[in-house]
């Protein structure tokens, strides 16, 4: 059965224990302490309890501490010990906290029972070490007598806190639990009690560890651990990798292929000496130097699979899986484990041949170990593995094994896991890039391939035989792994990555070795092996060599030595599985002189320093902002530390290419020229006298470079100049720096003029007619205003939106550039013109704006449309009509547009010059002899935008009049009224006034349409009293008042506008009587 | 790790984007209890009622009438038949291993489309000691349309108790 464990960690219970709540009135930080303490020395406790056991020690005895602390002491077969008791060692145990232990020991009368430490011996059968002893059997009868059946005996439930009864079921020939037994509790933990420890045939069980929290009353919480006494392995869970087919799984590489030997033909080619030497626009200076070369047949120069018997491998790679351990405490010294066969071999194996079966095997070279999660790492390999690869359409065959252990006389076995084959396909060797962004290089294949391609390892003869080149610290394998079904062939968008091992990992994974030797062949009419120049130990340490009188010398920084420069040795790189080869690179090696040797930022952008610039017309003032530059302080961190040559012999050694600047290519380390420079120009200062403040390359702002390089992504660019060796041609530098075009900056237009603002609102203004009195001399149809007007102080006051952006200066000396129009969102219906600074209506000209000094002006005076005018009289009895108007600015003399702008547009609502307004329940009271004559004034009421009335009456006066003698101003015309529009009964209406004051209603001629309406010029205000509306009675007879309205249309300066004036006619007062 | 969003990508990526998160970002634990929170006892009821019919028909030795509760799932919630492949490699594998008894191992919701229910099935019959070969069955229940079907976990899912589990504290989305 298997058998579940606790793994209880009290560790990790601290920090639950920091939200415990403390009662009474001590310190919070000193009982988060004590509780820290007292759980830390637990938790330590039980660790040694459990290292102890997994050496291999046994428990074999628990008592009581007496000291008051409530404590266990436990004894160890190697005659030490462990107390474990809670609260910290020194302090006094709280009275009446003692122990209680549990144990199996032998009666009198020989049989197993039960002690406890507080009563003693107890008469509850046990199960002992070799099972329990059963009773007497029935006298003999001179036979031998008969075995007794075995009696019960009680034990631990699974988590040590009753004791349980068995008996043997004869029938099952095995144990049972009785279910009517009633289970005798013994890790009853009640307050007073300190630890309770039970030990059985196999576990401690601890009750009443204190974990470090408590309560809702305050009161310590309290878990139980077990530990196996022993450490005996009773069980192990595999923990997966993953899970396949609902299976769960680790994964398992192997690699499989043909062995190869070496090819058996000689060859030859072309060997370049020396490069050609090209110049800026790759044309070239100086031709290169060749020779002709000869490998012959026994160099292994190259290598072909091997064919016949024993050309396959397959190779398992050394793997490691998991498993949780019961218990967790397990001793694995003194098991001994192995694999199942796989248990679905006939299923998943694809070969029949004798001594081809897979199978797992346990590490011999790796011993099984416990980390630090107290989990089995067990180190495996597999036999044959190709043979339960996948099936040819790709399926995993999901082989099934599990790990079993022999652990005293048992055989203890996991679950059944599969493994998941993994094929991995060596394909090259390859050099470790400097940068590991960038891809890997693959040697050359062939010794002919690497003698007559580019790359080569260019060391210098002035060697330090106290530091050689190790060519394989600078090489690993490239290889391809397929998975769950993955071709290993694929290509496109299926196509595997490649992946890289080391030659370690080669090694501890694969069993695999890498062998380093020379690969002799022959230059021109050369009898000496060009590959002698270099002594390579199977380890792949070189050391460079030269000939003389006729023997072989290292190579030192000395003269004589210098006769290896230009020579090539090749270096063959073998990968072995034994003494069998399963891949081959070779690797040229040039001998150069000392400052020839690439270095290690050749062709690598070294952006030598860095600046940001504000994006100006001009540059900044003063002028040393304007620059970026390089300090030979700084090239020498940066460059000639690295080459590790003095300022004179970079100099000497490097040569600026003239008149181009270069850029980063779209592939690392690669460059581009800069067309006409349009970033501007990086300029080298060569002078011989430069100190380490001097400049050394120097870029200087210009506008034009500027826009170029704000148009490009993050608005920078590193900008380098071309360094060449001139003693390497292929050795160049790219020196440079990096600039920065900052953002334009971004300006707000600040707030308007509180006094200004519409109620609630923050940028919306009002515009109108001046004041009739006005001192200005401006008449009713200047209706204008400057937008600068509504600013606090007439001024519009930018500043920069946000902090400050570095490197510009203050907004002061920015130069603004601002001009004015309307904005494109306008009122419903209106449009812009092409310069935007008019808003129209069709053709109609509503409104226009200067844009240079912002002035906004409704309509066109006294010339005004009628639209403009039928617009401004709509509406609500306020405003009807608005404009956006919009604050456009540029930066500069040249105009630099901003970032962004911020509260540009200011809202202008252009208010009614007159307000019209009906009369509001005006009574005609006829005196049934004459008709009613109403002066027109009664009807309606005019008031300007500032709240003044046109007319009224002045105290105690029965006439209308010129009360603020602004009638004029406002260039009032007529009243007029279609009586035919009023629905009345008993009444009719009409108009009469002074001579040619009243014209009457006109009916449609030939030409002209009928006017219905009676029109009052009312231009003078006497008019408003001298013309009347005259209501005429009808023959019949009005009983009832009745309330109608009258449409008056009143036409002023600025248009026309429409009101009803309601008018209640009442009944003659006698004629009820009547 | 790559396999993991290959295959899970989709569906954290829908079922995260479905709230904002107070602190600005969403981990892996945030998406599971936003799931959790939309789940009932009904739920684990169902999952657990169709796991045990699915157990119950290996045990009785029906592997078709078993085989035709089990679905295939391309890791984005979407639910298919199972190939006639696939159906074909597991009669031959719940043939030799066939489930002599079985007892469920532990159960546990992530997202719609992720979810464990591993079973342990003994495909031999237990010897003196009470032990017998065991050999897991971990299903990914999904559920689609307010329905669960039964998948088989696969290699690119993640499971709590494998080494691919899914760090809690991944952050999903910000």
């Amino acid at each position: 059965m298997r058998k579940t464990f606790l793994k209880v960690s009290l560790v990790t219970l601290i920090a639950m224990s920091m939200s415990a709540t403390f009662t009474g009135c001590k310190d919070y930080d000193d009982d988060i302490n004590n509780l820290t303490e007292r759980v830390d020395k637990i938790d330590a406790a039980i660790k040694a309890i459990n290292d102890k056991v997994a050496q291999g020690f046994v428990i074999t005895k628990v008592e009581p501490l007496t000291d008051g602390t409530g404590g266990i002491r436990i004894y160890f077969s190697n005659d030490t010990h462990q107390d474990i008791y809670n609260g910290a060692k020194g302090e006094q145990g709280v009275a009446g906290t003692p122990a209680v232990t549990w144990e199996i020991v032998k009666n009198d009368a020989g049989e197993w029972v039960w002690k406890n430490s507080k009563d003693g011996i107890t008469d509850i059968p046990a199960q002992g070490p070799a099972g329990p002893v059963g009773p007497a059997g029935p006298a003999g009868t001179g036979k031998p007598g008969e075995t007794g059946e075995p009696g019960p005996y009680w034990a631990p439930n699974e988590e040590g806190t009753q004791l349980i009864k068995w008996v043997y079921d004869k029938d099952k020939k095995t144990w049972v639990k009785d279910a009517t037994a009633t289970p005798i509790d013994i890790a009853v933990n009640v307050e007073g009690t300190g630890i309770i420890a039970v030990k059985d045939n196999d576990f401690l069980y601890l009750h009443g560890v204190e974990t470090g929290e408590k309560d809702e009353n305050g009161k310590p919480i309290t878990e139980t651990v077990k530990i196996s006494i022993n450490g005996l392995l009773r069980g192990m869970v595999f923990v997966p990798d993953l899970y396949l087919d609902g299976v769960e799984g680790t994964r398992y590489a192997f690699a499989e292929g043909i062995y190869k030997k070496p090819g058996t033909d000689a060859t030859d080619g072309t060997i370049t000496i020396t490069p050609a030497v090209t110049d800026a626009d790759g044309n070239e200076t100086t031709a290169a130097v060749t020779a002709d070369f000869t490998i012959p047949a026994s160099s292994a120069w190259s290598y072909v699979d091997m064919t016949g018997d024993g050309k396959d491998y397959q190779l398992g790679s050394n793997d490691s899986i998991l498993f949780e351990l019961n218990p967790h405490n397990a001793n694995i010294k003194s098991a001994k484990f192995f694999f199942a066969n796989i248990a679905n071999k006939e299923q998943v194996s694809t070969s029949r041949a004798a001594n081809t079966d897979p199978s797992f095997a346990v590490s011999k070279t790796n011993a099984p170990k416990v980390n630090d999660k107290d989990q089995l790492v067990l180190s495996y390999t597999m036999a044959n593995p190709g043979n339960v690869k996948y099936t040819a359409d790709g399926k995993n065959t999901l082989p099934i094994t599990a790990l079993k252990a022999e652990v005293e006389d048992d055989t203890i076995s996991s679950d059944f896991f599969t493994v998941v084959m993994s094929q991995v396909e060596f394909t090259a060797f390859s050099f470790i890039p400097v940068d590991p962004a960038t891809d890997d290089e693959h040697l050359a294949l062939t010794g002919k391939a690497a003698i007559e391609g580019a790359h080569e390892i260019a060391l210098s003869y002035a060697q330090d035989l106290d530091n050689l080149y190790d060519l394989s610290e600078h090489i690993r394998v490239c290889y391809k792994e397929a998975d769950f079904g993955k071709n290993l062939d694929a290509t496109g968008t299926d196509a595997l990555a490649e992946k890289q091992a080391s030659l370690t990992e080669l090694a501890l994974r694969w069993g695999l070795t890498v062998k380093f030797a020379g690969m002799p062949y022959y230059v021109g009419t050369s009898q000496t092996d060009e590959s002698m120049y270099a002594n390579v130990t199977e380890a792949g340490v070189v050391t460079l060599r030269y000939i003389t009188n006729g023997a072989w010398t290292n190579c030192v920084d000395n003269a004589a030595s210098r006769s290896a420069i230009g020579k090539h040795p090749v270096v063959a790189v073998t990968l072995l599985d034994g003494d069998k080869v399963i891949l081959a690179g070779y690797v040229k090696i040039t001998i150069v002189d000392k400052t020839a040797v690439p270095s290690p930022i050749d062709n690598k952008p070294i952006v030598l320093r860095s600046k940001t610039f504000p994006y100006l017309c001009d540059a900044a003032a003063p002028a040393k902002n304007d620059t970026v530059q390089s300090s030979w302080a700084t090239t020498s961190d940066k460059v000639l530390s690295v080459l590790g040559i003095s300022e004179a012999e970079f100099k000497a050694t490097y040569a600026v290419e003239e008149g181009t600047t270069y850029v980063e290519g779209t592939t690392a380390n690669t460059f581009d020229k800069v067309a006409d420079n349009k970033y501007g120009d990086v300029v080298y200062n060569a002078d011989t006298e430069a100190g380490p403040t001097n400049g050394f390359l120097t870029w200087t702002y210009s506008k034009d470079a500027a826009d170029e390089i704000a148009d490009l992504t993050g608005r920078k660019v590193k900008l380098f100049r071309k360094f060449t060796n001139k003693l390497n041609a292929q050795s160049f530098l790219y020196l440079g720096v990096e600039v920065t075009i900052a953002d334009a900056p971004s300006i707000t237009f600040g707030t308007l003029d509180p006094v200004f603002l519409a109620t609630g609102k923050t940028d919306e203004v009002g515009m109108r007619v001046p004041q009739a009195k006005n001192t200005l001399g401006k008449d009713v149809y200047a209706f204008n205003a400057l937008l600068k007007d509504y600013y606090k102080n007439d001024v519009i006051t930018e500043t920069y939106t946000g902090t400050a952006p570095a490197g510009y200066p203050t907004i002061d000396k920015l130069v603004v550039n601002k001009t004015y129009r309307f904005a494109d969102t306008q009122f419903t219906g209106l449009t812009l013109n092409g310069d935007k600074d008019q808003l129209l209506s069709g053709t109609d000209l509503i409104a226009k704006i200067n844009k240079t000094t912002g002035e906004i002006t409704y309509g066109n005076g006294a010339t005004t449309s009628e639209k403009a005018k039928d617009l401004l009289n709509g509406g609500t009895d306020v405003y009807n009509i608005w404009a956006n108007v919009k604050i456009d600015a540029t930066y500069g003399t040249c105009g630099l547009a901003f970032k962004a702008l911020a509260s540009d547009v200011v809202k202008v609502d252009f208010k009614k010059p007159v307000i019209v307004g009906g009369a509001k329940n005006y009574s005609i009271a006829p005196n049934g002899i004459d008709p009613s004559k109403e002066s027109i004034g009664n009807f309606f009421t005019l008031t300007d935008s500032y709240g003044n009335a046109l007319f009224g009456k002045a105290s105690g006066a029965t006439t209308w009049s010129d009360i603020n003698s602004i009638y004029a101003f406002y260039k009032v015309e007529s009243a007029s009224i279609d009586f035919s529009k009023v629905a009345v009964s008993g009444v009719t209406f009409s108009m009469e006034g002074p001579a040619s004051t009243v014209t009457a209603p006109t009916a449609a001629t030939a030409t002209t349409p009928a006017n219905p309406a009676y029109v009052a010029n009312i231009s003078k205000i006497a008019n408003l009293n001298d013309i009347k509306v005259v209501c005429n009675y009808g023959n019949e007879v009005l009983e009832k008042a009745q309330t109608v309205e009258i449409p008056v249309v009143v036409k002023y300066s600025w248009g026309t506008q429409e009101v009803k004036a309601t008018v209640t006619i009442l009944p003659f007062p006698g004629a009820a009587a009547n | 790790m790559k396999k993991l969003f290959i295959t899970a990508a989709a569906c954290l990526m829908l079922w995260s984007c479905s709230s904002e998160s107070k602190k600005g970002y969403k981990t892996f634990s945030d998406v599971e209890e936003e799931f959790a929170a939309t789940l009932t006892a009904n739920d684990s009821t169902e999952v657990l009622a169709a796991g045990t019919a699915l157990l119950d028909n290996l045990k009785a030795g029906n592997i078709d009438d078993a085989l035709d509760m089990l679905n295939s799932t391309d890791g984005q919630g979407n639910v298919t038949a199972l190939p006639d492949e696939k159906r074909q490699e597991l009669a031959k594998r719940f043939k030799r291993f066939p489930v002599m008894d079985y007892e469920l191992e532990y159960y546990a919701f992530s997202l719609p489309a992720l979810n464990d229910l591993k079973y342990r099935t003994f495909f031999a019959e237990k010897d003196a000691s009470g032990n017998a070969p065991a050999l897991s069955l971990m299903l990914n229940p999904v559920k689609k349309d307010g329905k669960w079907y039964l998948c088989l976990k696969e290699a690119g899912q993640p499971a709590k108790d494998a080494a691919n589990a899914v760090n809690p504290d991944l952050i999903i989305a910000q």
